[in-house]
Parts: structure tokens; C-alpha cells; sequence
């Protein structure tokens, strides 16, 4: 009788790279509903249209280069790349956005450098740069927390916005962004940065009604599911610990250098770590494992990188929030890394 | 700081990084004790089991033999014989597909048992604590003693005490899943490992003894201790239990956590102080050197879903893996795949016709649900969980692209052949990459890339050897060369008075003289080249230059004429012999002018005909003048003043016919008129002789004259001066021929063909053969040319008739002076 032939070994531990991807967008939901309940639906809508827009883009690519399309899509990496971009774009911005986005991360910077694996940059910080740089006003309209703003937005409002330009009633999101005393407002570590431009110091910018106990209203909690998020992850072994810690390490360990050194002329540790998109660069962006470094020493180098690289666009680069450029300009380097991080093998000096 | 011994017995253990933990799937088998095997009707036993050389069988087809009879015998610790496991006739000695990967087929010998079982005659206990290592390691390797953990290292050459051991180390961990049969094995004879240790540590001489097992076989562990303890061998032997990982069991892995010392690269554990060996290989030991019962079998686990009831069995070696099957109820519908080994580095079996090896310690008939699903390979995501469980350190995923791309440089970078092949990488890959399959492609790659490069090397070095050998023969001969004309010049010297060298410096000096004497002339031939050049350009021939070159040849030859009547005159027969120098002499300035125009001449086709030409013909000029200074030959028509002018007048016919057939001969004209001048003149003289001649003999004997029948013809006229014009003209014609081709076909004649067919070596005769052969392929071409393109034949015109070469006309000026040689000897004989 004849059995089958194999090359050993004949024994698998069970994971595959589509229940990867799923993890780690089961871990994004509790970020996801954090986002939910103090910025309104409208991240919610832009993460649907953004990954059938990567899910489609990529089958279009697959059919293109004469792949099997089924298989590869089913492995979930396009639709994570999706929800990222859906969950990095301002909630109010329009529907184009996202969608070019999504368009733009998998067809170049994914398809084109050779589909999955291949990629040198993580798609959706390229994404979220191109649509940074081409549309700067959409992209820093950022909606403000529902408790402070002077309106009530419901679901249909956030569907006209982001389909039509105007809530119903009318507004754009620019007017939204107002306050009522006609201020635009910002995101707290625009506020912060803005502010200590005016020379007002840290205590006195962090009374505005937009910053906490943490850092920015509404922010904190965000950074904080997304930290549970994380750790989720880490305990179901999706991610390893060296880059996480690699980039949570190096952005505390600057700013606590400068925080030390002016106390009240820079953002604290904490509210470093907690504002923007600390927590979600940290454990779902940085650890993109097809763009990140490959070694352990190599991953930490890598997240301090990123780390360090936050903290310093943040203080004096154009930009409020620095995560995407960050993580590329790490992307940018782990060749090098790779290469002089290499492991002593067994047996060798 | 404690000592390591000291560490150890404390019971400290290290760690290495990486590893896995796969289910172990080990208590299915361990719940029976170990079963007898049937005899089986036949069996099929190996002759290589082990690492290392086949033994030389010793027994032949119809032998009977009984059990524990050696069939193959050995010379070195390398070699381990194998022994017959039952008594039995020898049916067949022969190729059988080997219990490998591969199933190619290797020589084994098959016994038909005659169920008797009788066995060769027992002998007495060896008293091994007064036998020297060196006699314990013969009785282990005449037993046929190897790993029996799976790799199947000789174990004597392990067990030498030249190097001094501070560790033994018995390697009880098998932390493969589902194998089992060293667990049972411990549990049930456990005193018996404790004797083989003994022995052992008799042959070697740790320092200390420890097991290591791991902490799933808590039975087995406390068996040995109880052992131990019985024996009082506490102090010298104890049991570290090492956590239960994979692959922990892996010699390098074990020696780590067990002493916490590494093994370097490319070295063994005896360097370190340190030899493991299997527990299964001491029970062997023990049954060798107490039982003296050389290994015939050994315990297999036979497990799986496949099995309805897993247990382990004592099967003999070269039991048929089907015999087992089927002894123990395997049911072949349910067994997805037949694993020889363990599931992480166990290789499948296509079909169950093998045969048990000395190494095989177990037999998995996997279902469906304990083999992973076959599917395609997804892309690396670099997520690195390779990396984290490799227990060399090294980075799979790197190895992973290098191995697809082929890059060979890399892979020896990374450290590829520092891979144990132990499975873990791929047991992890999300992406189900088969890496391990692909490193093993690699290796096999980066191997045969290393072993292209050495035989590189020693290519280079072999060619380099000759080249400087071939160097010194050159120079050795040149030495030979110069010592033989000294010595010559010595002796010509001592017998006539004269320095031959200095005379003929001299007649150079004088020759030399008389050509530039007329300056005037010398201007008159300059503006007359130049004039002719210009006519060249323009087309129309002008003859002033030509009639210049003329008169001032006929005035040199008529001053040398009248050197050597002068000479002639004045000399008595003793002269003879110098004016034979002197065209010795004559013949050696022809060839130095020959080569120096050769050489200071581009190295134009169309230049070295007349090269060639202009040597043959110098050559012939100096062969006319020997034989009219001392011989006496018939047909010497071409040394009086008469034929200066026939001379001159061929030379001018000549000269016509190579410019139409496209030879520039102005150029070389203008370098060295007076040889081109000669030549030519020679030529002429030889081609209308070589005419006439060939055409007698085709009018003699038909269209093609047969190279026999040309011999013949050619006998008489050994003349040497004939012989080489006879070549010069076959060459010219056939040049013509060849380059008529040449334009044809637009195919130069390869110059690697050319050979010199058309110069003769050495004989005189040799030279008229192949001159006819010569002139009669130059015949055949000449027919051919319009029908034959074969190159073939054109290059083999071209080799016969093209002395475009330097060999060539070297060839041909050498020739020359041993015709002429012969032809001084022969005045001389003649004078004499």
C-alpha cells in the first residue's frame, strides 16, 4: 500500500497568517469603541469603506498578476490594512479619503513592491501620508469630543458629512471643528504645541477643556484600549514584546530627558504616551511584521527608532502627530538593522 | 567559584534559546511492556547501517549461517560489521531499496530463517576491568555497535581515551514525540544500562557520569536511580532531569544544558571533554561485553493512529517493516503516512517493503489528524517566530530567502550548515513555509558550489605546475641549444682556425656595406617606393621602383658572386667546408631577417606568405649555394648567372599573379626589399620547377595522384631544395585557393587549424610527401571549389597550404637547415 511522502517534519503547531491578521483586528476593537463613544460613527464608516476598498483593490491586483485570489485575500491582510487606515483618518473627513487611501496602500505600496511579505514600507502609514501631505485640511479636521462641542451629531449627520460635505443641517466639518467662541479646534497635542509656540506654558495650555487627567479628553482612552488591546495580543503570542517595548521605551525615555529638563515647557512622559497615536503605533502599527525588523535585538533598535523619532516631530517637526512618519523612517532602516543585529549562532564566538 | 564537575553535581542546568513544545503523544505507547516479535520468514539486513565505510561481506549466497555469525567484517572503527539476527540460509546478496528518504537501492544480504534460531556459541563474560580500552573498543565495533539514537556513529571510535574526558554523558532525553522506546527501554533494564555505564566510564574516565532525561519520564528516572543505588554508583553517576522541550535530546542542545559548555563549529564533543552516548547504544555496550551477543535488535515504538494498539516490541534487525504491520495490527486505511522516526525529523516511507536498521526506533503509521493538512505554502510575513525557536540561534527566515534565491555566498554567511535540520522552524511557520525541505536543497547547493570551488583550485594549480614545467623545458632546451652551437662553434673553431661567428659577423658587415654603399641609390629606392605606394593608391602600376630594386639586386648578386668566386677560386677543398658554413650561416641570417620582417610587421594574411615564402626561399637560395660550393647534384639549374634573369623575369610574373589574387606585397615591398626581391625570385624558380614536376606526374599517372604513387615519383628527387619549393608552391596555390574560397564564403581560414602539414618535420622525404599531399588537396580544392562548401575541406586546404603562421614558416626555415645540414654531411661525404 502507498502512503504519503513528506519532507519532515510532519507536525505543525496550528497557526496560520490569516489567524494572525484576525487577532489583530479583534484586538483593535476595544480601540475602535473607544474612538466610537467620544468621536461619533465616523471612523466607524470610513473603517467599513476602507477595507471593502483594500479587500477589492487587492483582488483586482491578484487577478492582475495572475495569483489565486481567493487564497491570498482570505488571508486577512488586506482587510487589516483597511481598518487601519479607517481608524487613522479624521472621522468627519470625506468618503474619498479613505477610500484613496486604501486604494493607494495596497495597489503601491503593497501590490507593486510584490504583494504580501514583500513590502519594504507598512502600507497604511504610506497611505496615511499621501493623504496627509496631498489633503492637509481634510486630514487635520479632526472632530472634537461630542461632550465639548456645541452640537449634537447624530449618525445621518456623520453619513452626510462624509458622503456630501454638510451635515444635514448644513455644516461642513470645518464649522464643526468650532467652538463656540469661534475657535478652531485642535487636537491637544496641536493645543500643546501651538500653545507653547505662544509661550504659554504647559500648566496653563493643559486648562483647556480638551486635555484630562492623562493627556487630551477622549485621546487617553483611546491610547487606553488600544494598550488592551496590545497586551491581548501579546498574551495570545501574535505579536512579541520587542518592539512594543522598543517604542513605548524610547519615546519615555526622551521625553522624560527633556521633561526632566524643562518640566513645564514640554509634554510630560504620560501624556506623551498616552496622546495621538502612541498606543496604536506601538502594538498594531510598528509591529506590521513584514515591514519591521526581523531580529530581537534588531526589533528593539527599531521601536526605540520609532520611538525617539515621535517624540521629535512631535517637538519640532511640521506635523502634531508624528507616529506615521516615524514608523517610516524605521522602515527605512531595518535593512541596516537586520543586518549588524544578527544573533550569535551556537558554537560560534 | 565552584568547579563545573561541582556546579553539576549541585544540580545546576543551563539553557539554550529556542525550542518548541509539540504534544507529546508519548503515553499511548508506554502503557504495555515490550513485546516479543514473531520470527519473521526473511530478512533483509544492510550492509551500511551507520555512518561511516560498508564492511567486505564475508559470507556467499547459500551459506547457512546462525545467530550472532558476523556477515561482514571490518578493518578500522570506521567500519561496523553487521551479524546475522537469526539462523538461516543466505538467500540473496544484492540491491534492496534502503530505509531512506531516498529508497535507493544499497547492497544487503537477505536470510531466510529456518525458524530454529540457533545461535553461534556462547562465550564467557569479558572481565572488562582488565582489558585495555583499545581491546573493549575492538569487541564494540567487531558487535557491530553504532548510535542507536538515529544518526548510527560508529560508537568505538567515540570511545577511545586518547583525548582526556572529563563528562560522560548519556543522552536519555528523547524528546521527539510519540517515541517511547528508550523509556520502556530504562524502565525495564535499568541494572543493565547501569552496567553498560560502568563499562564505559572503565574505557574512558570521567570524572563524572550524568544522565539526562527529561521530566515526562519520571518512571524511567526513578528506575535508574534505584539502579544506580544498587550498584553504589551514586557518587559516580547521577540524573539531571532537563525540562521537556524540543529538541533538548540534540547532542549539541543536551551538552549545553547539561554542562553548559557550547561545541564550537566543525568540532566534536571529545575536544570539549565531553562523549554522549544514546542510552539504547550502552544497553548494546552491555550486551556485547557481558552477554557477548553482538547487536542483533533492537525496541521500536510502534505508534499512531494507524496501530490500534501502540506499544513498543523487540524486533530483530532487518525485520520487513511489513512483518511488523502486520503483526501488530496496523490498519493501513486509517494511516495516512508511514513515518520511520518521529513526526519532527522522522522521513516518510513510500511503502512498508524496508527493513528494520540498527537506527530505527520508530514506526509511525500517522492518521489524518496527526499530520498536518498538505497545503500551499503561503509568502514569509517575516514575523521571525523561526528565529525565536531556533536552537542554533540562527535566523531562519534570512536562510529562507537566501535558500529561494540561490545566493550560495549568503547561505554561508548565515550559517547554514550549522542547521540540525531539527524541524522547529517549520513546526512554527504561520505560513506553513516548508523550510527544512528547502534548506536541505540549499545545502546540497552550497556543498556542490564548495566543491566546484576547490576543484578550481586545484585545476588552477595543476596548470600552473605545467606551465612553469613546460617553462623549464623550454629553457632547458634553449641551454641545450646554446651549449650544442657553442660547442659547435668550438670545434669548428679548434678544426679550421676560424671563428665561424666572427666570419660571418663580418660578411654581414660587408654585405651590409655594399647595400648602403650607393646612398643615391638608396634615395632613388626611396622616392621609388614611395612612388609605387602612391601608384598603388591610384591603380596604375609603376614600374620605376621596380626596375630600380632590379638593377641594385642584380648588382648584389653579382658582388656576392663574386665574393664566392673569389672565395672558390682561392680555396682548396678545404674551403668546401666553409663555404658550407658559410651558407649554414647565410641560412641562419635568412631565418633572423625572416623573422625580424615577421615581426616587425603587422600580422596580415597577406604579409606572411610572403614571410614564409621569403624563408623558404632564403632557405633555398642557401641550399643552392651548398650544393654548388661542394656538391654535385643533377639538375643544379638554378645557381648559374643565366638564372638570375629567369629569376628576376618569374619573380616579376610573380609578383603579377599574388596582386591578382589580392596579396598587397607593396607594403612588405617597401620594409625589405631585397628579401622580398629574393623570395619572389626563388618562388618563381620553384613554382615553374614544382609545375613542370607535378605536371609530368599528372600526365603520369592520371587526374588525382595517389600520395603513393607521388612517393614514388618523389623517391628519386630527395632533393631538399625541391621538397621545400614543391611546398612553397602547393602553399601559394592553395593560398589561392583558400582565399578564392575565402571570398566565396566569407570565411576566414581558422588559424587554429593551420597546421604544418605542408612543412615537413624533419625528413626530406617526409617534406615531398606532404608536399604532394599538398598539391594534391590543393588539386581537390581547386575542383571543389565551386560545388564543396564544406568547411571541412577549406580548412583543411587551409591547413595544408596556409603558411600564415610563424610555427609555419619557422617550421619550414627549420626544415630548411636540416636539409641543408644534410645536404653539407652529404658533400662533405661526397668530397671526402
Amino acid at each position: 500500500m502507498a502512503f504519503r511522502l513528506a519532507s519532515s517534519p510532519h507536525n505543525h503547531i496550528g497557526t496560520s497568517t490569516s489567524d494572525l491578521m484576525r487577532k489583530v483586528i479583534i484586538a483593535l476593537i476595544p480601540g475602535i469603541a473607544a474612538q466610537w463613544y467620544f468621536f461619533g460613527e465616523g471612523n466607524l464608516i470610513h473603517i467599513v469603506l476602507a477595507s471593502m476598498t483594500a479587500i477589492i483593490t487587492e483582488a483586482v491586483f491578484l487577478h492582475l498578476r495572475k495569483q489565486p485570489i481567493l487564497n491570498r485575500v482570505k488571508d486577512n491582510s488586506a482587510l487589516l490594512t483597511g481598518v487601519l487606515i479607517g481608524i487613522a483618518v479624521p472621522g468627519l473627513a470625506p468618503w474619498w479619503i479613505s477610500v484613496m487611501g486604501a486604494v493607494f496602500a495596497i495597489a503601491i505600496a503593497k501590490q507593486l513592491y510584490g504583494g504580501l511579505g514583500q513590502n519594504i514600507f507598512n502600507p497604511a502609514m504610506v497611505a496615511y501620508v499621501m493623504l496627509l501631505i496631498s489633503f492637509p485640511l481634510q486630514m487635520t479636521t479632526w472632530p472634537p469630543v461630542s461632550e465639548i462641542t456645541g452640537f449634537e451629531l447624530t449618525i445621518w449627520d456623520t453619513f452626510s458629512c462624509i458622503f456630501t460635505g454638510a451635515t444635514l443641517d448644513g455644516h461642513s466639518a470645518y464649522q464643526l471643528i468650532q467652538n463656540i467662541d469661534g475657535m478652531t479646534m485642535a487636537t491637544p497635542l496641536d493645543t500643546l504645541k501651538n500653545g507653547l509656540k505662544l509661550g504659554n506654558t504647559v500648566t496653563e495650555i493643559q486648562q483647556q477643556d480638551m486635555f484630562s487627567w492623562l493627556s487630551g479628553l477622549g485621546w487617553e482612552w483611546v491610547n487606553i484600549a488600544f494598550l488592551v488591546g496590545g497586551i491581548y495580543l501579546l498574551s495570545q503570542r501574535a505579536i512579541l514584546w520587542y518592539i512594543p517595548a522598543g517604542v513605548l521605551a524610547g519615546l519615555f525615555l526622551i521625553s522624560a530627558v527633556f521633561y526632566l529638563w524643562l518640566p513645564d515647557a514640554v509634554g510630560s512622559p504620560v501624556f506623551h504616551l498616552f496622546s495621538g497615536s502612541t498606543m496604536i503605533g506601538a502594538f498594531f502599527i510598528a509591529t506590521d511584521p513584514v515591514s519591521a525588523a526581523t531580529t530581537p535585538k534588531g526589533r528593539i533598535i527599531f521601536g526605540a527608532i520609532i520611538g525617539m523619532l515621535v517624540y521629535i516631530i512631535r517637538s519640532w517637526g511640521g506635523y502634531p502627530d508624528a507616529m506615521a512618519f516615524a514608523v517610516l523612517l524605521g522602515n527605512m532602516c531595518v535593512p541596516l538593522i537586520d543586518y549588524y543585529t544578527q544573533p550569535r549562532v551556537y558554537g560560534h564566538k | 567559584m565552584l568547579s563545573l564537575v561541582e556546579q553539576i553535581k549541585k544540580g545546576k542546568l543551563w539553557r539554550y534559546l529556542g525550542g518548541v513544545h509539540p504534544t507529546e503523544n508519548k503515553s499511548q505507547s508506554t502503557s504495555l511492556a515490550i513485546a516479543a516479535v514473531n520470527l519473521p520468514s526473511h530478512l533483509v539486513i544492510p550492509v551500511k547501517q551507520h555512518i561511516g565505510g560498508a564492511g567486505k561481506i564475508i559470507v556467499e549466497i547459500g551459506d547457512r549461517v546462525l545467530k550472532g555469525q558476523a556477515l561482514t567484517e571490518s578493518d578500522s572503527f570506521m567500519t561496523v560489521p553487521v551479524h546475522a539476527p537469526t539462523s538461516g540460509i543466505i538467500e540473496n546478496i544484492g540491491q534492496y531499496p534502503s530505509t531512506h528518504p531516498s529508497s535507493i537501492p544499497e547492497l544487503a544480504i537477505k536470510i531466510r530463517s529456518d525458524e530454529q534460531d540457533n545461535a553461534v556459541e556462547q562465550l564467557p563474560a569479558l572481565i572488562y576491568g582488565q582489558l585495555s580500552t583499545a581491546e573493549l573498543q575492538q569487541h564494540i565495533s567487531q558487535s557491530g555497535i553504532a548510535g542507536m539514537g538515529g544518526a548510527g556513529f560508529p560508537t568505538a571510535v567515540k570511545l577511545s581515551d586518547r583525548q582526556p574526558i572529563d563528562f560522560l554523558l548519556i543522552n536519555a532525553a528523547e524528546c521527539e514525540p510519540y517515541i517511547t522506546s528508550d523509556d520502556v527501554l530504562m524502565r525495564e533494564y535499568a541494572a543493565d544500562i547501569v552496567q553498560g555505564i560502568k563499562i564505559l566510564m572503565h574505557m574512558i574516565k570521567p570524572q563524572i557520569c550524568i544522565i539526562g532525561i527529561e521530566d515526562n519520564k519520571p518512571e524511567a528516572s526513578q528506575a535508574l536511580q534505584l539502579a544506580i543505588s544498587a550498584a553504589n554508583q551514586d557518587a559516580n553517576i547521577v540524573i539531571r532531569q532537563v525540562p521537556t522541550k524540543y529538541p533538548n535530546g540534540g547532542e549539541k542542545q543536551l551538552i549545553k544544558v547539561l554542562t553548559g559548555k557550547e561545541i564550537g563549529k566543525g568540532e566534536i564533543p571529545a575536544k570539549s571533554g565531553i562523549v554522549m552516548q544514546n542510552v539504547g547504544t550502552v544497553y548494546a555496550i552491555k550486551q556485547a561485553i557481558i552477554d557477548r551477543q553482538p547487536l542483533l535488535d533492537r525496541i521500536v515504538t510502534l505508534t499512531g493512529e494507524g496501530f490500534s494498539q501502540p506499544r513498543n516490541v523487540r524486533a530483530l534487525i532487518g525485520t520487513p517493516v511489513q512483518h511488523l504491520l502486520t503483526e501488530f495490527h496496523c490498519k493501513e486505511a486509517q494511516t495516512e503516512a508511514l513515518i520511520y522516526g518521529g513526526p519532527m525529523m522522522g522521513f516518510t516511507l513510500p511503502h512498508s517493503q524496508f527493513s528494520l536498521t540498527k537506527t530505527g526506533n520508530c514506526i509511525l503509521a500517522a492518521g489524518k489528524n496527526e499530520v498536518p493538512q498538505i497545503r500551499e505554502a503561503d509568502a514569509c510575513i517575516r514575523c521571525g517566530e523561526c528565529a525565536e525557536v531556533c536552537p542554533m540561534d540562527l535566523l531562519p527566515q534570512q536562510l529562507h530567502w537566501y535558500s529561494q534565491a540561490k545566493d550560495v555566498d549568503k547561505l554561508s554567511d548565515y550559517n547554514l550548515k550549522d542547521c540540525i535540520e531539527c524541524g522547529a522552524c517549520s513546526y512554527v511557520c504561520p505560513s506553513q513555509i516548508p523550510l527544512v525541505h528547502q534548506y536541505r536543497i540549499a545545502k546540497v547547493e552550497l556543498r556542490e558550489h564548495e566543491d566546484g570551488i576547490a576543484a578550481a583550485a586545484v585545476a588552477k594549480e595543476k596548470f600552473e605546475k605545467r606551465n612553469a614545467r613546460l617553462e623549464q623545458e623550454k629553457q632547458q632546451r634553449e641551454q641545450r641549444q646554446k651549449d650544442a652551437a657553442e660547442k659547435r662553434r668550438a670545434t669548428t673553431k679548434a678544426s679550421t682556425g676560424e671563428d665561424p661567428v666572427k666570419a660571418a659577423m663580418e660578411r654581414i658587415k660587408k654585405a651590409k656595406q655594399a647595400e648602403s654603399a650607393p646612398k643615391a641609390d638608396a634615395v632613388a629606392e626611396a622616392i621609388a617606393r614611395a612612388k609605387a605606394k602612391k601608384a598603388q593608391a591610384t591603380g596604375d602600376p609603376d614600374n620605376s621602383a621596380v626596375i630600380a630594386q632590379r638593377e641594385a639586386r642584380k648588382a648584389d648578386i653579382r658582388a656576392r658572386k663574386a665574393e664566392n668566386a673569389g672565395t672558390t677560386e682561392s680555396s682548396s677543398d678545404s674551403d668546401t667546408p666553409v663555404d658550407a658554413k658559410k651558407a649554414a650561416v647565410a641560412a641562419a641570417i635568412a631565418r633572423a631577417k625572416a623573422k625580424k620582417s615577421r615581426t616587425t610587421e603587422a600580422s596580415s594574411d597577406s604579409d606572411s606568405p610572403v614571410d614564409a615564402k621569403k624563408a623558404a626561399v632564403a632557405a633555398a637560395i642557401a641550399r643552392a649555394k651548398a650544393k654548388k660550393s661542394g656538391t654535385t647534384e643533377a639538375s643544379s639549374d638554378s645557381d648559374s648567372p643565366v638564372d638570375a634573369k629567369k629569376a628576376a623575369v618569374a619573380a616579376a610574373i610573380a609578383r603579377a599573379k599574388a596582386k591578382k589574387v589580392g596579396l598587397t606585397e607593396a607594403s612588405s615591398d617597401s620594409d625589405t626589399p631585397v628579401d622580398a626581391k629574393k623570395a619572389a625570385v626563388a618562388a618563381a624558380i620553384a613554382r615553374a620547377k614544382a609545375k613542370k614536376a607535378a605536371q609530368a606526374q599528372t600526365e603520369k599517372s592520371g587526374d588525382d595522384p595517389n600520395p603513393a604513387d607521388v612517393i614514388e615519383d618523389a623517391a628519386p628527387a630527395v632533393d631538399p631544395k625541391k621538397a621545400a619549393v614543391a611546398a612553397a608552391i602547393a602553399r601559394a596555390k592553395a593560398k589561392k585557393a583558400a582565399q578564392a574560397q575565402t571570398e566565396n564564403s566569407a570565411d576566414d581560414p581558422n588559424p587554429a587549424d593551420v597546421i604544418e602539414d605542408a612543412a615537413p618535420a624533419v625528413d626530406p622525404k617526409k617534406a615531398a610527401v606532404a608536399a604532394a599531399i599538398a598539391r594534391a588537396k590543393a588539386k581537390k580544392a581547386a575542383q571543389d571549389k565551386k560545388v564543396d562548401t564544406n568547411r571541412k575541406v577549406e580548412s583543411e586546404v587551409a591547413r595544408s597550404a596556409e603558411p600564415a603562421t610563424k610555427t609555419d614558416a619557422k617550421k619550414a626555415a627549420i626544415a630548411a637547415a636540416i636539409a641543408k645540414a644534410k645536404a653539407k654531411k652529404l658533400a662533405q661525404a661526397g668530397d671526402k
